[in-house]
């Protein structure tokens, strides 16, 4: 880089000498022959550069001393420093001595930028000059400067007073809390926690027990109450049902099923053998409970009203019981649960028999096949399913799966890499959206406001850790993106230039605060070439504050 | 609100993880996993139900790309016996009315079509379901019919498993008996795919009727490695649903039909899934499968009560295993291979057959079967086809074809 050095000619540059005190009226920069920013130099093609604005503005070079100096302008007679010339001509009023306040030039002023003295500083090429004089001191105290300033309450280091003071502002006034109890002042090490928290678990729709079907409601909200009533009722009724699931039961039933012969709905005795024993107990219990809507259809008794069928069959062969019964027996004329292959087939060679030795009235209508009959067994099977309380149960048609999918489809953050990061890494963040949207929480409106202000610590912050370089990464990637998905989250107020982290935001707005455009761009472009890196540094440490 | 966000958060997590678990990124498809766990859940709402399933497939998946043992002893286990398969058949007959309006329509179209013959030949090539569809042809026939002296069916069935032809023989035997048909049944034990419909015991010259109900699509299965190969000579569709035109990846079923029209059936019904998840591309496909799913579940959600032992068993026995299928396997073994009637259409067509249109009076005692359901379904014509929604939603769709 031909313009690092100083000594260059070409560009006019010299640099401020040591000593300072020679001249008092000329301000601390020297000025230059003709210099100007150099649009020959190459480095033209580095992005992120929005252009030079002045770009015949004078460079000035400045010694670190010059730069850190805080009291300039001396006074003679009684050595007192000044940070400003025209405080020191005030002051030599009070010595008797000439002074002369200094006017401002009128015609067009000539423009100065600045350079970081720090040679291995991305600054210190002319091309990358800052525009402000405070701007490069306070550049200069942050990056190579030794930070003096300590927050009391988080031990957070600034070399600017003006840094330092903006941060214990907000040091500890917000705070997140897990579910699980735990509080952080931190974001990242809060978002780390919350992906691997147990508690954050627990509270979702895993229920501990199958065999209570009242678990299911657990997950529910106010909606389930009104389920609730009619499957108190039906919990007894469940539980036996349920309690059809346990093995040990089954086991005991099927041996004597074994030899039994068909299992259709036939007049033979044995037929509906699958419940002979306990269960039948629990199913009559059943019947006599059975009040709730569940149950509520005649047909679909015959699905479990099983000793009926003993009874009745035996005596009669009308075509309707019969079909009544067959037509609900074929759920259980298989061995259901399979303990082995040759049961089922043993059971099947012993329906061959029977059936070929008549009872052709029984399996004939075996499968409801007449078309009166089908809408009976149709309709039962619609009322055995029970419309109506079963949408009382389970939960509201709005929340359909095909509804759901459609939306999530609609909302398509999966596309994006912004959203994928989002979804492993921060899923909270979404639920942080969320709650912006709906319930406006109050960390949240707290960033908003210190955003708002013009905080730069915030920045400063996702400047020192590695997690939310990550962070920053993504939106700093693809902001116009993200605010897109604001744009749907936060239903299209007019925040929508800020996201969760305020950093997008910030880097369009934030002109103030000491903050050049410039600087802003440095930082981003330093950002970009760890990127590929970062991904996987990321889930490493990721995984690495897992182990909770 | 907070609930209809967790749905979609977990609608994203699950296309994201299969996204990572396609692209190879398992340690971060395993984080997603993580979060689903605790996200879905099979006694939940039907979204997280789906969700659990989907998420289980996922699992297999990535268990399968990454090592090989395991996925074998784990399928060993959760294989389902004939008995099971036969059970949860069943609870798909009961639980939804595709079935039913499939038969209705198919006897229907059949009856028709056989209008003034004496003797009719059925080819099954779906028989699971038992043997209801054929009784009711048989009553309904008998109904159409009355005056029609010995009336001569012969049912022909294909399935793997004897013990099912057994069963089935028996029970139209006796139905047929009672109808007073001359009835004959050759049992073809065997898989489709191993078939050769050139080898079926069917006399040429006698009126045929092919049905087919929701197993066509196992034929698509074929070795994918291989087909793609041969696919990049030939410009690749961008539905990734092999393009019938291109001749190497579709060539059993291709054969397939070809011997079908070969025998000359007057007419053949096809029912199939109304969804394209024969793609190679796992996220494609997962998407696709978790709308035409998500469906699925969402009727039982509307018609059963989430605490039906049946309906949880259903959901993991049979909807599950199709899940699986579909996510996990890959090449010859995934069988499920949805497509819509779109790509059947043309694939038929190049078989030989023509498109015949549904009988309208199968339609309209479908129409009038829906009633006995919850509402919630239709059914649509279009073009010359019969589709069975839910709510929008196209899941099955019935045409009829002739030689």
């Amino acid at each position: 880089m031909a313009a690092a050095s100083s000594s260059t000619p070409f560009l006019g540059i010299r640099q401020e000498n040591q000593s300072q005190v020679t001249q008092q009226h000329q301000s601390s920069t020297v000025a230059s022959s003709t210099a100007t920013t150099p649009p020959t130099v190459p480095q033209k093609k580095r992005r992120n550069q929005p252009g030079t604005p002045y770009p015949d503005a004078e460079v000035i070079a400045l010694s670190p001393k010059t730069l850190m100096a805080t009291n300039r302008f001396i006074c003679e007679v009684c050595n007192k420093g000044f940070q400003r010339e025209q405080n020191l001509q005030l002051h030599r009023r009070g010595h008797n001595l000439p002074w002369k306040l200094k006017q401002k030039t009128t015609k067009e002023p000539k423009r100065k930028v600045y350079l970081c003295p720090e040679p291995t500083c991305v600054h210190h090429d002319p091309s990358r000059a800052l525009g402000d004089l405070t701007g490069i001191k306070k550049h200069y105290s942050r990056k190579h400067g030794e930070k003096k300033w300590k927050c009391d309450k988080c031990s957070k280091k600034y070399a600017v007073q003006s840094d330092w003071k903006a941060h214990s502002k907000t040091c500890g006034t917000r705070e997140y809390r897990c579910d699980c109890g735990t509080l952080f002042s931190r974001r990242d090490s809060f978002i780390t926690h919350r992906a691997f928290c147990d508690a954050l678990a627990h509270e979702s729709a895993r229920h501990p027990s199958n065999l209570n079907p009242l678990g299911t409601h657990l997950y529910g909200t106010n909606h389930m109450s009104l389920g609730l009533g009619a499957q108190l009722q039906n919990q007894a009724a469940t539980n036996s049902i349920l309690s059809l699931g346990s093995a040990p039961k089954f086991e005991h039933l099927i041996s004597p099923n074994l030899h039994h012969s068909s299992s259709f709905g036939v007049q033979s005795p044995p037929h509906s053998s699958f419940f002979m024993t306990d269960p039948n107990q629990a199913f009559q219990d059943l019947q006599s409970q059975q009040q709730g809507p569940l149950f509520s259809s005649k047909q679909f008794h015959g699905l479990m009203q099983l000793p009926d069928l003993q009874g009745t069959t035996n005596n009669s062969s009308s075509a309707s019981s019969v079909s009544a019964s067959a037509n609900n027996t074929n759920l259980f004329n298989l061995s259901f649960f399979p303990n082995t292959n040759s049961s089922g087939s043993i059971i099947n060679d012993h329906q061959f028999n029977n059936i070929s030795g008549g009872n052709n009235q029984g399996t004939a209508t075996h499968y409801s096949t007449n078309s009166p009959v089908s809408n009976q067994v149709g309709s039962g099977l619609s009322s055995l399913f029970g419309n109506s309380s079963v949408q009382q149960d389970n939960m509201s048609p709005h929340m359909s799966a095909t509804a759901l999918l459609q939306k999530a489809a609609q909302m398509g953050s999966t596309t994006t890499t912004n959203g994928s990061s989002s979804l492993l890494r921060g899923t909270e963040e979404l639920g942080i959206r969320s709650n912006m949207e709906n319930e406006h929480s109050n960390h949240l409106r707290g960033l908003m406001n210190s955003l708002a202000n013009g905080n730069t610590s915030i920045f400063g912050n996702v400047k020192g850790n590695e997690n939310n370089l990550g962070q920053f990464h993504n939106v700093v990637e693809e902001p116009k993106k993200l605010s897109q998905n604001l744009g749907v989250c936060f239903g299209g107020s007019d925040k929508l230039t800020l996201d969760f982290l305020g950093v997008g935001g910030m880097v369009r707005n934030m002109n103030s605060g000491g903050f050049s455009q410039r600087e802003q761009q440095h930082s981003m472009g330093t950002m970009s070439p760890l990127d590929p890196k970062l991904e996987s540094a990321q889930a490493n440490q990721h995984f690495g504050t897992s182990t909770l | 609100m907070n609930w209809e966000r967790k749905g979609i958060r977990l609608v994203h997590l699950l296309k994201h993880c299969a996204k990572l678990t396609e692209s190879g990124n398992y340690f971060d498809a395993d984080i997603a996993l993580y979060r689903l766990s605790s996200l879905a859940s099979p006694d939940g709402d039907s979204l997280q139900r789906v969700a659990t399933h989907f998420s289980e497939a996922l699992a297999c998946c990535q268990v399968a790309k990454n090592l090989r043992g395991v996925p074998k002893v784990l399928r060993l286990v959760k294989t389902l016996s004939t008995p099971e398969q036969q059970l949860v058949k069943q609870l798909f007959f009961d639980f939804y009315p595709f079935l039913n309006i499939a038969y209705t329509i198919t006897n229907r179209t059949i009856i028709e079509a056989m209008e003034g013959e004496t003797t009719i030949n059925v080819l099954d090539l779906s028989p699971s379901s038992g043997a209801v569809q054929w009784i009711r042809l048989m009553q309904g026939l008998k109904e159409r019919f009355p005056n029609t002296p010995c009336l001569k069916i012969t049912v022909t069935a294909i399935h793997e498993k004897k013990e099912v032809l057994e069963q089935m023989g028996l029970h139209l035997g006796v139905e047929a008996e009672r109808l007073h048909f001359h009835f004959q049944f050759n049992p073809v034990v065997s898989s489709l795919e191993s078939l050769d419909p050139e080898t079926l015991p069917i006399k040429k010259g006698e009126p045929l009727a092919i049905s087919c109900v929701l197993q066509l699509h196992s034929l698509l299965a074929t070795d994918d490695d291989n087909a793609k190969q041969n696919m990049k000579k030939v410009n690749p569709s961008p539905d990734s649903a092999l393009s019938p035109f291109s001749p190497c990846p579709s060539r059993k079923m291709d054969c397939f039909l070809y011997g079908l029209w070969k025998l000359q059936p007057k007419v053949m019904v096809i029912t199939e899934q109304e969804s394209n998840v024969n793609g190679s591309s796992l996220t494609q496909r997962v998407d696709r499968a978790l709308n035409f799913y998500g469906a699925l579940f969402d009727c039982l959600e509307a018609s059963i009560s989430r605490t039906l032992v049946w309906r949880t068993l259903f959901e993991k026995m049979l909807l599950g295993e199709e899940i699986k299928n579909i996510v996990a396997c890959e090449g010859v073994e995934r069988k499920e291979r949805h497509e819509k009637l779109e790509t059947w259409i043309p694939r038929l067509e190049l078989a030989g057959f023509r498109r015949v249109p549904i009988s309208s009076n199968g339609i309209w005692l479908a129409t009038r079967m829906l009633q006995n359901y919850v509402p919630g379904y239709n059914i649509r014509q279009e073009n010359k086809c019969l589709f069975i929604y839910w709510k929008e939603i196209p899941l099955f769709s019935v045409s009829a074809w002739k030689f």
